[in-house]
């Protein structure tokens, strides 16, 4: 018994000494003890000069959640005593405390030796090194580091046990049920679906009202946000309800903002089209993009797509970077000068005067947002939509119930292209500049976040997924560098624990009243 | 498969009756335009034949790499039918493995030089086997953490999401941890960059370069390990075994989790090769170094017919040839190679989607 505790739980320290070797090299942890340190002090922390409590903080943390993991997942195989808890959770903290201690030896020695890692590893400054190390007191360092596993998992361990005697968490659950029957919420709504609607035309309303109140960095983050819900709409369509994978978002978004620069810039053509006029172009020619793209892959099966569609943004972004387009695309210089739209007059006569430009834009992105969004709605429950998430669900199937998959799947393909087309536009017009560094293949990765993490086919999942994948990074600043890595391993999470997405699509469930079930009945009675 | 034929046969002939003057359009239009710049170039050729010779020596460099890359998406899309999205990246671990045991060697002093250039021969063995098996542990590990406990997943989607996911995350990781900028391999002074051995031929000279007689040599020899691999020992055979026919193959005994993650260790094992010759033929990588040939690599996997080993191969092969031959031949900027790869693969998906070795269309009905 001892001994397969012993593997087990030294298996689970060697998982929690490797992240925080990560956290460490990836310059996470002293990172997130600025961020504790902060929040601790009230923002008085000076910059580059973290404490050491900070760190031992972090480190500490993440050890408390290896151990209380590693106790409920044991626990629930095998009851362990709470002798055999105990060392559990100390192996935990003395194999992960070698292993941190360990980098921090090797790491302290080089710079002792005057030898600046930063060549190899560029996010280890010598004074964050020097601040994991207490000035290069590396044998204080270490003991430190010790004292911060152990105390993390003797934390997590007192806490489990004080959870498993009391039954804490399960009372918590129950109690939270009662209330939710209590309360009735959803049943209100069934019985006056006036509320509802009350409900829907006030916060669409505050909504409306919001641009009004905000300040200029906030109406810019909303602006992007709500650019990313749009996409996010379109790419539902496609991954969401027909189940057909785009990895190449990004190239319809891409032509949609350079049709429209072309169509509104000064140079190089000098049009300058109307800009509702130009954004319907750009709206179409990125459909006809999607159009082409799904022309090949219309009667292959699966994956296929997601490769055509990133072979085709590569191709887009190479196009307009290339000398061959230069003459029309400007190359890696963009298009600049690219035209907004000028404000009617009714808002100077109602409000005495013009409101600003970016509150302006930022109604527009709202109404083209909403217009969007109402369509997104209306697909969904129609009965394309219908046949998509047929198609979804089982190819074979649907196409047996009368489904023509190939023709539906180029018509997701369309629409999805020509909602990224809007958005990019609009993208274009709210920078009045678009160049081909910002057509890279995270933004693809960004909006295909957008609809995971929110819940495929989810409508209001994607809304929720926009404002966390664009709106929290801008609300946590001092995370920015790790965005990505946060989003890469959290596509992963999601898909083993949550696949369905944070606000998962609510089916609609089969209902018969019980009368007509009496009457079908006796309808059927021979 | 065969028992759910009937259900496909007819759907699949509507569809084909469809698409088919898409394929005609499609495939007179290209060959069309790839004779007539056939003629063209017999007319009035812009470049000798000892350019042509040059881009060919380019092409099969390259095609070696990008064969073994794509061997790892074609055995994985076997046992899994999953594409592998993060190959790339694991190609890219395989890339700064190497990258590190040169650093290291070239610091480690014996006598007077450094290891590297005392020893150069044990040095790079011992790169391409860090190498290496650094791309097996963390295709093992990928394998582990972000594939298995999706296997039986409701969502259709959800391993390939799986995938992208722990692509960016290797990619962003190791931006992170080792800085944006470009690294430059250190080769030993046997393998040094550039230098070779210069062919007269005609007014032209063709440069062979060392690197790159070394990258193809062991591409080949791997391929052929590989091959003898595949064909004649046993996990080979229940490699193919599974890749064939899952639910028989598990009843004749077959562990599908140990095939799967062996599966993922041999094609890291080529990766990570692939990654230590990229760096020791090209100098130059970074973070992103994965993601272009790992594209391309599918691409080529494609191109021979997905799940097709020697298809793979060979597909590789052609690939790198077109790319590098492909600008001069179609009389476009050289900044464009990477687009005629992509137009490549939409070309093979509407003309031939089963690949140029592929079996006939019933197998595409299962992809």
């Amino acid at each position: 018994m001892m001994k397969t505790i012993l593997s087990k739980s030294s298996k689970f320290g060697i998982v929690a000494g490797i992240i925080l070797i990560f956290c460490e090299m990836i310059n996470l942890t002293s990172t997130l003890a600025e961020i504790l340190e902060k929040l601790f002090t009230g923002g008085t922390a000076a910059k580059n000069a973290i404490t050491p409590f900070y760190m031992g903080l972090v480190v500490g943390l993440i050890v408390f959640f290896t151990t209380i993991n590693f106790l409920r997942t044991r626990n629930s195989q095998k009851k362990y005593s709470f002798g055999q808890g105990f060392f559990a959770a100390i192996t935990i903290s003395i194999v992960s405390g070698l292993l941190i201690s360990l980098l921090n030896i090797i790491l302290g020695s080089y710079l002792v030796n005057g030898k600046d890692v930063r060549v190899y590893l560029e996010a280890l400054a010598p004074d964050v090194i020097r601040a994991f190390l207490f000035q290069t007191d590396i044998r204080q360092a270490v003991t430190y580091y010790f004292m911060s596993t152990i105390l993390g998992s003797m934390a997590a361990l007192i806490l489990f046990w004080i959870s498993q005697k009391t039954n804490q968490p399960a009372k918590s659950v129950r109690a939270f049920t009662h209330l939710k029957e209590k309360i009735q919420i959803g049943r209100a709504f069934e019985r006056y679906p006036a509320i509802k609607t009350v409900l829907i035309l006030l916060l669409i309303i505050a909504f409306l009202l919001l641009p009004l109140v905000i300040n200029a960095y906030t109406i810019s983050v909303l602006g992007i946000v709500l650019i990313y819900a749009i996409m996010g709409l379109g790419l539902n369509l496609i991954v969401g309800l027909s189940g057909q994978l785009v990895f190449g978002y990004v190239a319809f978004f891409a032509l949609g903002a350079y049709t429209f620069g072309l169509l509104t810039a000064p140079k190089p053509f000098g049009i300058e089209m109307n800009f509702w006029l130009a954004l319907l172009v750009s709206l179409i020619v990125a459909g006809i993009g999607g159009f082409l793209v799904g022309l090949p892959i219309m009667n292959l099966r699966g994956d296929y797509l997601a490769i055509v569609t990133l072979g085709f943004a590569e191709i887009v972004r190479i196009l307009i970077n290339s000398n061959l387009m230069a003459d029309y695309t400007g190359g890696p210089q963009g298009i600049k000068n690219i035209g907004q739209p000028i404000q009617p007059s009714i808002f100077e006569k109602y409000f005495g005067e013009p409101l600003e430009d970016n509150v302006w834009f930022l109604y527009l992105i709202i109404f083209v947002f909403l217009i969007v969004l109402y369509a997104a709605f209306r697909l969904q429950y129609s009965r394309t939509g219908r046949s998509w998430e047929a198609m979804r669900e089982d190819e074979t199937v649907a196409q047996a119930c009368g489904v023509t998959t190939s023709s539906y799947k180029v018509l997701a393909i369309v629409i999805g292209a020509a909602i990224a087309g809007a958005a990019g536009a609009l993208y274009a017009s709210r920078n009045t500049y678009t160049g081909p560094s910002e057509y890279a293949f995270m933004v693809s990765v960004n909006a295909l976040a957008v609809v995971v993490v929110g819940g495929m086919g989810s409508i209001p999942g994607t809304l929720l997924g926009a404002f966390i994948i664009k709106g929290l990074p801008e609300l946590l600043r001092d995370l920015e560098n790790y965005r990505m890595v946060v989003f890469g391993a959290l596509l992963i999470v999601m898909m083993i624990i949550r696949p369905e997405g944070i606000w998962p699509v609510k089916r609609r469930k089969l209902s018969v009243a019980p009368e007509s079930i009496e009457i079908l009945k006796e309808d059927l009675k021979p | 498969m065969d028992a759910e034929k009937p259900h496909h046969e007819p759907s699949a002939k509507q569809t084909v009756k469809r698409i088919n003057w898409l394929r005609w359009i499609v495939g007179v239009i290209a060959g069309a335009y790839v004779l007539y710049r056939i003629i063209i170039q017999i007319i009035q050729p812009e470049y000798g034949p000892v350019y042509w010779l040059g881009f060919l020596n380019t092409g099969l460099i390259v095609g070696g790499m990008y064969s073994l890359i794509a061997i790892g998406y074609t055995l994985v899309y076997g046992v899994m039918l999953l594409i592998n999205f993060a190959h790339g990246d694991i190609m890219m671990l395989g890339c700064f493995a190497g990258y590190f045991t040169f650093e290291f060697f070239n610091f480690l002093k014996v006598g007077e030089s450094n290891f590297l250039n005392a020893y150069p021969v044990p040095a790079i063995i011992l790169a391409f086997l860090i190498g290496a098996s650094v791309s097996a542990v963390s295709g093992f590990y990928l394998e582990k953490i972000a594939y298995r406990p999706l296997r039986n997943s409701h969502v259709r989607l959800a391993p390939l999401i799986s995938a992208v996911g722990a692509s960016i995350f290797l990619e962003t990781a190791a931006q992170i941890m080792f800085g944006a900028n470009k690294k430059t391999y250190k080769n030993p002074l046997l393998l040094e960059r550039g230098t070779g051995w210069n062919i007269k031929m005609g007014d032209g000279m063709i440069i062979i370069t060392k690197t790159g007689v070394f990258s193809l040599i062991m591409a080949v020899v791997l391929m052929i390990a590989l091959y003898f691999f595949v064909q004649k020992t046993k996990l080979g055979k229940s490699i193919r075994a599974v890749s064939q026919d899952k639910n028989t193959a598990q009843l004749m005994g077959i562990n599908l989790d140990r095939v799967t993650s062996q599966t993922f260790i041999i094609s890291g094992i080529l990766a990570g090769s692939a990654g230590v010759m990229w760096g020791l033929h090209n100098g130059l990588f970074n973070h992103f170094v994965g993601f272009l040939p790992g594209i391309k690599a599918f691409t080529a996997a494609v191109l021979g017919g997905i799940g097709n080993i020697p298809g793979a191969m060979a597909g590789g092969m052609i690939l790198g040839i077109v790319e590098s031959v492909g600008p001069a031949f179609l009389g476009i900027d050289f900044q464009l190679k990477d687009v005629i790869a992509f137009t490549i693969l939409i070309l093979v998906l509407i003309l031939k989607p089963s690949g140029l070795f592929g079996k006939s269309s019933s197998s595409v009905e299962k992809v």
